[in-house]
């Protein structure tokens, strides 16, 4: 199946989760748990989106973030916990596309991914 | 007309007196309260206006607190809050009959002596002046409150008849308007302010005089006697007393600067416009001036009495660019009120917000951009007359006030509500611009940069970088450069934002990312030292790849440092750097890789360190230990390797 959204996290748990709540919303997804995975299904599947934790054992996510961005041209959004505004502020400076709080209710999940999807394809990446 | 010689009067006699005031005053309080009698509120101003003053005067500061805090309410005159209003000023009339104590000597003198001058007042005829019935009295005042002997300094007429129409409540004359010309007397005391900053000695007294000045005012603005905004009033008395109170010594630059703003801006808005009038720039770009002086003289304060430092990011240098700027912004603003002027002097006035902007000093870009935006009403509305400009006013008093939270209360417009957060926002102003300490509560302060310290220093870094976070970008823009001026302009540009990376790395405690972002300074302020990059042919690739590795060195640590984790060592790239400046500047050194040789590098460069702080950073004899032991580690690790380098071993 070809993914429209990629995730990036080292945590398998949430992977799971967070795939389940996007597939369910109509959203291909496939989750990998490290950089060169990530990097591969990018290039290969062209998403539309890829989702990257913040908090990662290894790296961090805003320096893997832009790294699969600029390296694939798709835009990435990170996940954070506290949703901080330096956090925000931060990952706008990035180039970042956008960042998705957790954890939340599916709904709002579904909601924030169709939200960047939405500004993505109005004003693009 | 003579005036009659007042006696000291009883006590008792005082306290009657005085009772029989207040408790008139009471009657009209209980009167608003059951009937809404706006009159009687009018009257009630009077009367707590001129108590408010009293308590001034004789130094009762709990009692004038109390009493303002009640024509506050008073003033706003919130009709669904009455019974608090009227419940207040209750209470200040119990206050003010408890301190008609025995002591209160000249308190209760002073009562009977107003009222025997309100009767003569009365009892003028056309031809009398009040002038020196006024002086007269004051100088009684005077002695009744212990200033026997001492001789002020003589007030002019006006000024003097203001002050007791005002003490009075204007009773005696109440269809004669008071025409009071509060600029002209606000300008010789600015004058003289300004010329004790330029001389360099702290001008208190001026200062105090204008605290005076503005007392008065505020009295006379309470007691509906003129009619000034009280709220830019309030505003400039609470940071002159705030100023006066904790500043003895040396007065910091940006809390002059700031304290000139508000009371230039008082002096501005003191000249009501008139109703339908067209707008007018001259008082922007006059205003406009009179900052561009006062930064001016801050932009010289050198706080090392003008001894060149040599970090990495001159201060001194930043101040030297602004200054150009600024002269050419002088020029710009004296040419007159033309059309074209304003428009120049807008995007000169941009450049300049954005410099201060960069250079911390927040409070003065705060200024430049609302004199900046005033300028742009003004060329917008400038045809379509008084409503339009009214709107752009309100928005450029909103733009002044650095409050996060002045959007969601202030659309409405409502006074009492502006009031009370305009009042905040300068409460906080001065505190933020307060003394200059050496430890971090300044720096952050000033480093937080918004008066008012309500936008953190990690909020300020995260978002406000525009360089740094993207390197592709600038290297891109660094090459693409047709000109050396505008390959210096980028670099100044990056420099600028080390440098404030680098203060807020000090406040947060980042050491890592401190010396990373130093060392990288220090690297491109060599390259304004040995010439920095050739004009035409552009950076050279060495010098590329040593930028773009200390730039992915600083960014992925800002990255591990934003994502809350642990920064990495910068060592490596801190190393990678010296030795790309070392060869730079000498030439291949051949330098290899042994401890011992690394050893005397990073001994050389500190050494070059230490001889660059700052004499009052480290005390001389500190300095000249350090650098003796510093010397003696030097020799012992060039004979280590030099025993290394014969003995063949690695």
């Amino acid at each position: 199946m070809k993914a429209g959204i990629v995730i990036l996290d080292d945590s398998m748990i949430q992977n799971a989760v967070l795939v389940s709540v996007l597939r369910a919303a109509g959203h291909p997804a496939e989750a990998c748990t490290s950089l060169p995975a990530a990097l591969r299904l990018c290039r290969e599947q062209l998403p539309r989106l890829v989702l990257v934790e913040l908090v990662l054992r290894q790296g961090n996510g805003y320096s893997q973030a832009s790294f699969l961005q600029r390296r694939t041209g798709v835009p990435a959004a990170l996940m954070v916990s506290r949703q901080q505004p330096a956090e925000v502020r931060w990952a706008r400076a990035r180039g970042l596309c956008g960042v998705l709080p957790r954890p939340r209710p599916d709904e709002a999940v579904q909601q924030s991914v169709a939200a960047i999807l939405h500004r993505l394809a109005v004003h693009g990446s | 007309m003579k005036l009659r010689h007042y006696g000291l009067p009883s006590v008792d006699v005082v306290r009657a007196g005085l009772q029989g005031e207040l408790v008139q005053a009471e009657k009209m309080c209980r009167d608003w309260s059951a009937t809404g009698n706006r009159q009687s509120v009018s009257a009630l101003l009077k009367v707590l206006g001129g108590l408010a003053l009293l308590g001034r005067l004789y130094r009762l500061s709990r009692l004038e607190a109390v009493t303002r805090q009640a024509l506050r309410l008073l003033c706003d005159r919130p009709d669904g809050q009455r019974r608090e209003v009227v419940a207040q000023c209750l209470r200040v009339f119990l206050y003010w009959n408890g301190a008609l104590e025995p002591g209160r000597s000249a308190l209760a003198y002073l009562g009977p002596l107003r009222s025997r001058v309100l009767e003569e007042l009365r009892e003028l005829d056309g031809e009398a002046s009040p002038t020196d019935m006024a002086r007269q009295y004051l100088a009684l005042r005077d002695v009744l409150a212990g200033r026997k002997g001492k001789q002020d300094a003589v007030p002019t007429a006006a000024r003097l008849c203001t002050i007791l129409l005002v003490e009075e409540s204007a009773r005696c004359r109440p269809d004669e308007p008071l025409v009071v010309d509060v600029a002209l007397r606000l300008d010789p005391l600015l004058a003289e302010v300004e010329a004790c900053r330029n001389s360099g000695t702290p001008p208190r007294q001026a200062l105090y005089a204008v605290v005076r000045e503005l007392s008065v005012l505020y009295a006379a603005a309470r007691l509906r006697c003129i009619d000034v905004p009280i709220p830019a009033l309030r505003q400039a008395l609470w940071l002159l007393f705030l100023l006066l109170r904790h500043h003895v010594g040396d007065w910091p630059a940006d809390s002059l600067s700031v304290l000139m703003r508000q009371l230039l801006a008082v002096q501005y808005r003191l000249r009501p416009m008139p109703r339908g009038a067209a707008p007018d720039i001259r008082p922007v770009m006059r205003h406009t001036g009179c900052f561009l002086r006062t930064w001016r003289s801050a932009v010289a304060f050198s706080p090392t009495g003008g001894q060149e430092i040599p970090e990495p990011i001159n201060e001194a240098r930043i101040r030297d660019e602004l200054r150009l700027d600024l002269q050419v912004l002088m020029r710009g603003v004296s040419a007159g009120g033309s059309g074209r002027d304003p428009a120049a002097v807008c995007s000169s006035l941009s450049k300049l917000h954005l410099n201060l902007h960069s250079l911390g000093r927040l409070t003065m870009a705060w200024w430049a951009d609302s004199l900046q935006h005033a300028m742009l009403a003004l060329l917008q509305s400038g045809t379509r007359g008084g409503p339009v400009w009214q709107s752009h006013l309100s928005g450029f008093r909103m733009r002044i006030l650095p409050l996060p939270g002045r959007c969601a209360g202030l659309e409405n417009g409502t006074e009492p509500l502006l009031a009370a957060v305009e009042e905040e926002a300068w409460r906080m102003t001065a505190v933020a611009v307060g003394p200059r300490t050496t430890g971090s509560q300044a720096g952050v302060a000033e480093s937080a940069g918004c008066p008012g310290a309500g936008i953190p220093v990690i909020d300020q870094l995260s978002g406000g970088m525009n360089l740094l976070p993207d390197p592709a970008l600038f290297f891109q823009r660094l090459t693409a450069c047709e000109s050396a001026h505008e390959r210096g302009e980028l670099i100044r540009a990056v420099r600028n934002e080390l440098f404030v990376l680098e203060k807020g790395a000090r406040l947060l405690g980042v050491p890592r990312i401190e010396a990373l972002a130093t060392v990288l300074a220090t690297v491109y302020s060599g390259l304004d030292g040995d010439g920095g990059i050739p004009g035409d042919s552009g950076p050279d690739r060495s010098l590329l790849v040593a930028l773009q590795r200390g730039h992915a060195g600083l960014l992925y640590r800002l990255d591990q440092a934003a994502a809350w984790q642990t920064v990495s060592r910068p060592q490596p790239v801190i190393e990678f750097l010296y030795r790309f400046m070392e060869r730079r500047q000498k030439g291949p050194s051949g330098t290899g890789l042994a401890p011992p040789q690394r050893c005397l590098a990073i001994n050389r460069r500190l050494q070059s360190l230490l001889q660059s702080l700052w004499t009052d950073a480290i005390t001389k004899e500190r300095r000249t230990l350090i650098l003796t032991l510093m010397r003696d580690q030097a020799r012992l690790l060039r004979e280590m390797s030099e025993e290394v380098v014969n003995n063949g071993q690695p």
